[in-house]
C-alpha cells in the first residue's frame, strides 16, 4: 500500500511543487496519476522514493514512513523514472545483475525472471550490448526489466508507457494488471486518458500541486454526465 | 555576424559554473576560490613569469625563451585539444538542435571553435600573460614588446586548436571506418595519448638543455626539439622575432593566423556536415557482444563498486582524465632527469641519501607526501565522483544502498587507481635510490595514508556542489571547480607540509624517525576526521540532492 498524507514541496525560489496532497493506492489496485506538465506528478513520484525530501506530511510505502525507515521502503519499490538513460555504459545484463545485486536477489531468482521479462518485453538478444547503443525504446524496456526484477510489491512507474512499442505497452499493462491481481499496488503518471481508462482503478487528477479529484473514473463522469472524458479533464485544467 | 554571436553566448552558456545553494556553502566555496587562485593560479603564472624573465635577461631581450614557453604551451594544447574539440563538435547535446537551423557550416564551427577556445584557454590566458610581463621586465618595456604581447596573448591558444580541427574534421569527413561514437571517442584517447608519447619522446631532444646552461643552449640554436616546433609552430617562432622588434616577422604572424584559420572554416564548410550527420546516423559501437558469460551474486557493495569501475574505464573521457592521466607523472620526472643529466645535483643527493643523510631521507618522504596528494588530486578520481553520475543522479537515492556505502565506494575506486600509480614511483624510487625495505614500507603507508585523506576532501566537495548538468562526459570533469579546488587544497597541504617540515628539521632537533612518524601519525589523524566528515556531511548533502 502506497500512502500520502497532507505532503507539500516548495522549491528554492519559492516555487510550491506539491502543496498538501493526500491519496492512498490500496493492494490490489492500479491508480492513475494524472495531471498535465507542471502538475506536481514527478515531484510526488520523487518523494515517494526517496529522491526528493517533502518539506512537511507523512509518506508510507507498505506500512515504511520513506523519512523514517527510507532504505526498508525502498526495498518494497519498483521504479520507473521519467528518462531511462541511465548506466549507459553497462550492457543490458549487467545492469539487471547489478540491480539484483542491489536488492539482494537470489542467482536462480534473477537469471529466471531476465529470460521471462526480457522474452516479454523482446529483449533477449540485446542484453548482451551496452545500453548506450540502445534506442530509446529499449531503454525503456530495460529499465522496466530492472525494476520488476525483484518482484517488488508497490510499482511505481513515472510515464512508463512513454518510447514503448504498442506490442511492449500491451505487455506492461498487462503485466500491471496482473501484478494488482496479485494484491499489490501499482501507482503510474500518464498524460494520455485512454490508458487511464481501460486500466485503472481509480485515478488521482492533480493540477499546480493540489489534488482536484480522486477515485474511479465513473464516479468523475457521473460528475459530469454530459461532457466525455477528455472534456472534463480539460475543463477541470481550466478551472481556477 | 550577430547569428554568430549569439551561437557563441548560447554554447557558452553550457560551461557555466553552477553556484551551492546554502549561503554556507556559498562561503565555503568562495574561500575555496581564493585558495585556488592563491595555490594554483599564481603560483603557476609566477614560476612561469619568473622563467620567461630569466630567459629574456639571459638572452638579451631575445624572444627566443618567450618561443620555447609557448611551443610547450600548443603541445599540451594539442594533446588535451583532440578530446576537446571531438566532443564540441560531433558529441555535444546542442547538435540535433542546432544542424536543422539554416546555418551555413562554417558559421556553426567558427561559434563551436570560439566557445571551446574561450572556455579552454582561462588558464592558458592567465599564463600568457605572466609570460609577457615577464619577458618584458627582462627585456624592457616597448611599443613592439607589447603591441606583440597584447596579439599574441589573444592569438596563441589558437593555432593548435585550429590544428586540432582541421584535424578532427578532415578525419571525420573523410573517412568512413570510424562511423561509430564509441570509435572515435576511442580515437580521441589514442591521440592524446599518442601526442603524450610524441611529447616524451621530444623532450629526448631537449637533452642538448641543462638547467645550468639552460639560455645559452637555446641562444645556441642546436636544440633539436626547438628546430622541430619552430616548423609544426611556426606562428610561435615568429612571435618571438616581433617580440624582438621586427615588423615583417608580426605581419607574418597574422598572416599565418589568417592563413590556418581560413583554411580551417574552409575545411569546415565543405565536410564538417558530412562528418556529423555520418557520426548521427552511424550508431555507436558499443553494440558488438561484451559478455554473455551470464550473471554472477554480488554483495550490493562489491556490485556498486564493479559497476564504478565499468562506467570508468568505458567511458573514454573518464578513462583519459582520470585514469591515463596519472602517467603523466614519469613524463614529467623524465623531463626533469633528462634536462639534469648532465648536471651534478641527482649524483650529489644520490650519495647524500646512501650516506644517511638526514636531510636528504626527509626531503624524499615529503616527495612521496607531495606526489600521491598531488596525483590523487589530479586524476579526480574523487572529486568528480558524484559529477559523473550526471542528471542521473538520483539512482543514488532511490536505489535501496545507504549512502555511506556508495560514498566509500565511490572513494574506493581512487584509492585502488590513485594506490597502484602511488605505489609504481614509489617502487621505482626505492630501487633508484636503494632504500631499505622498513623505509620503503613506510613510504607506501604514509603515501596511501595521504591518498585516503585527498580522496574524501575530494569526494566531499564534490557532494556539496557536483557538476550534474553536462551533455558529454569530457564537459563533466571540465566544467567542475571541485576539481580545480581540490589540486588547489592538495598545492596548499603539500607546500605547507615541506614548510613546516623543513622548519622542524633546521630549528628542532627532532631525531628524524620522530618526525617520520609525526607525519605519518598526523596523517592517519586527518584520514579519520575527513573519513568521518565526508561520511557524514556527504550524506546530508546528497539527501539535499535536487
Amino acid at each position: 500500500m502506497i500512502s500520502f498524507k497532507n505532503v507539500s514541496k516548495t522549491f528554492d525560489g519559492g516555487v510550491k511543487a506539491v502543496d498538501d496532497v493526500s491519496f492512498t493506492v490500496n493492494e490490489g489496485e492500479i491508480v492513475g496519476f494524472i495531471g498535465p506538465n507542471g502538475s506536481g506528478k514527478t515531484t510526488s513520484m520523487k518523494m515517494l522514493t526517496g529522491i526528493l525530501n517533502p518539506d512537511s506530511g507523512t509518506i508510507e510505502v507498505g506500512g515504511y514512513n520513506v523519512a523514517v525507515e527510507g532504505l526498508k521502503a525502498k526495498q518494497r519499490i519498483g521504479y520507473i523514472s521519467d528518462n531511462p538513460d541511465q548506466f549507459l555504459r553497462l550492457t543490458g545484463r549487467e545492469y539487471i545483475d547489478f540491480i539484483a545485486d542491489i536488492y539482494g536477489v537470489s542467482l536462480e531468482d534473477r537469471v529466471e525472471r531476465t529470460e521471462s521479462l526480457s522474452e516479454r518485453f523482446g529483449m533477449t538478444d540485446a542484453l548482451d550490448r551496452q545500453i548506450t547503443s540502445y534506442s530509446h525504446g529499449m531503454r525503456q524496456k530495460i529499465m522496466v526489466i530492472g525494476a520488476l526484477i525483484h518482484e517488488p510489491d508497490e510499482w511505481i512507474l513515472d510515464e512508463p508507457m512513454t518510447g514503448l512499442d504498442p506490442e511492449s505497452a500491451y505487455e506492461l499493462k498487462q503485466m500491471m494488471r496482473e501484478h494488482a491481481d496479485k494484491g499489490h499496488a501499482v501507482l503510474f503518471s500518464t498524460h494520455v486518458l485512454e490508458v487511464a481508462e481501460k486500466l485503472c482503478d481509480r485515478v488521482v487528477i492533480i493540477r499546480y500541486g493540489h489534488v482536484l479529484f480522486e477515485g474511479t473514473l465513473d464516479e468523475l463522469q457521473k460528475l459530469h454526465p454530459e461532457s466525455s472524458l477528455e472534456e472534463i479533464f480539460i475543463e477541470m485544467m481550466k478551472e481556477k | 555576424m550577430q547569428v554568430y554571436r549569439k551561437l557563441v553566448k548560447t554554447f557558452l552558456s553550457s560551461t557555466d559554473v553552477d553556484s551551492p545553494r546554502q549561503k554556507n556553502q556559498k562561503l565555503f566555496y568562495a574561500i575555496l576560490g581564493f585558495i585556488s587562485v592563491c595555490f594554483i593560479m599564481v603560483p603557476c603564472c609566477l614560476l612561469v613569469g619568473y622563467l620567461s624573465y630569466a630567459l629574456a635577461l639571459g638572452l638579451n631581450g631575445s624572444g627566443i625563451g618567450v618561443t620555447f614557453l609557448t611551443h610547450f604551451i600548443a603541445l599540451f594544447s594539442v594533446a588535451f585539444g583532440i578530446s576537446v574539440i571531438l566532443n564540441v563538435f560531433y558529441f555535444s547535446g546542442d547538435l540535433p538542435m542546432v544542424l536543422p537551423l539554416p546555418i551555413p557550416p562554417y558559421k556553426l564551427i567558427a561559434a563551436k571553435f570560439t566557445a571551446a577556445y574561450m572556455a579552454e584557454s582561462v588558464m592558458q590566458f592567465m599564463i600568457l600573460i605572466a609570460i609577457f610581463i615577464g619577458y618584458m621586465i627582462g627585456a624592457g618595456f616597448g611599443v613592439m614588446p607589447i603591441i606583440t604581447g597584447i596579439i599574441g596573448f589573444i592569438t596563441i591558444p589558437v593555432a593548435p586548436l585550429t590544428y586540432c580541427g582541421i584535424l578532427c574534421i578532415a578525419l571525420m569527413g573523410l573517412t568512413r571506418w570510424i562511423r561509430k561514437k564509441e570509435h572515435v571517442r576511442r580515437l580521441g584517447m589514442i591521440f592524446a595519448l599518442f601526442i603524450v608519447v610524441a611529447a616524451l619522446s621530444m623532450v629526448g631532444l631537449l637533452k642538448d638543455v641543462n638547467f645550468d646552461g639552460f639560455a645559452e643552449s637555446l641562444e645556441s640554436g642546436g636544440v633539436a626539439f626547438m628546430n622541430v616546433m619552430n616548423i609544426i609552430f611556426v606562428g610561435n617562432f615568429l612571435l618571438g622575432k616581433a617580440l624582438e622588434g621586427s615588423i615583417v616577422a608580426l605581419l607574418l604572424y597574422l598572416l599565418y593566423h589568417l592563413f590556418i584559420i581560413s583554411l580551417f572554416l574552409v575545411i569546415a564548410d565543405k565536410l564538417y556536415i558530412k562528418g556529423v550527420v555520418g557520426i548521427l546516423s552511424g550508431g555507436d559501437g558499443a553494440s558488438r557482444k561484451r559478455n554473455a558469460k551470464g550473471m554472477q551474486l554480488r554483495t550490493p557493495a562489491k556490485s556498486y563498486l564493479v559497476k564504478e569501475f565499468r562506467t570508468l574505464f568505458r567511458t573514454p573521457a573518464f578513462l583519459l582524465n582520470c585514469v591515463i592521466v596519472n602517467f603523466l607523472w614519469p613524463l614529467l620526472i623524465y623531463v626533469v632527469y633528462v634536462m639534469n643529466k648532465e648536471s651534478s645535483a641527482f649524483d650529489k643527493f644520490w650519495i647524500l641519501y646512501q650516506t644517511g643523510n638526514e636531510g636528504a631521507r626527509w626531503i624524499v618522504a615529503l616527495a612521496v607526501f607531495g606526489i600521491s596528494v598531488l596525483l590523487t588530486a589530479m586524476n579526480s578520481l574523487g572529486s568528480s565522483a558524484i559529477t559523473r553520475e550526471g542528471k542521473y543522479y538520483y539512482a543514488m537515492k532511490y536505489l535501496p544502498i545507504s549512502y555511506k556505502k556508495q560514498l566509500h565506494m565511490k572513494a574506493l575506486v581512487s584509492i585502488i587507481i590513485s594506490s597502484v600509480f602511488c605505489f609504481i614511483y614509489i617502487i621505482l624510487l626505492s630501487i633508484m635510490l636503494n632504500v631499505d625495505n622498513a623505509v620503503s614500507w613506510y613510504y607506501l603507508i604514509l603515501s596511501f595514508a595521504e591518498i585516503i585523506f585527498t580522496t574524501y576532501f575530494g569526494l566531499y566537495l564534490d557532494t556539496i556542489n557536483p557538476r550534474l548538468n553536462w551533455d558529454d562526459e569530457l564537459n563533466a570533469l571540465r566544467g567542475n571547480t571541485n576539481v580545480f579546488f581540490n589540486m588547489a587544497y592538495a598545492i596548499m597541504i603539500a607546500g605547507a607540509f615541506a614548510g613546516i617540515a623543513y622548519m622542524l628539521y633546521v630549528f628542532t632537533t627532532i631525531p628524524l624517525l620522530a618526525m617520520e612518524m609525526i607525519l605519518l601519525v598526523v596523517t592517519i589523524v586527518a584520514d579519520i576526521l575527513m573519513v568521518n566528515i565526508c561520511i557524514k556531511k556527504g550524506s546530508e548533502n546528497i539527501e539535499e540532492m535536487y
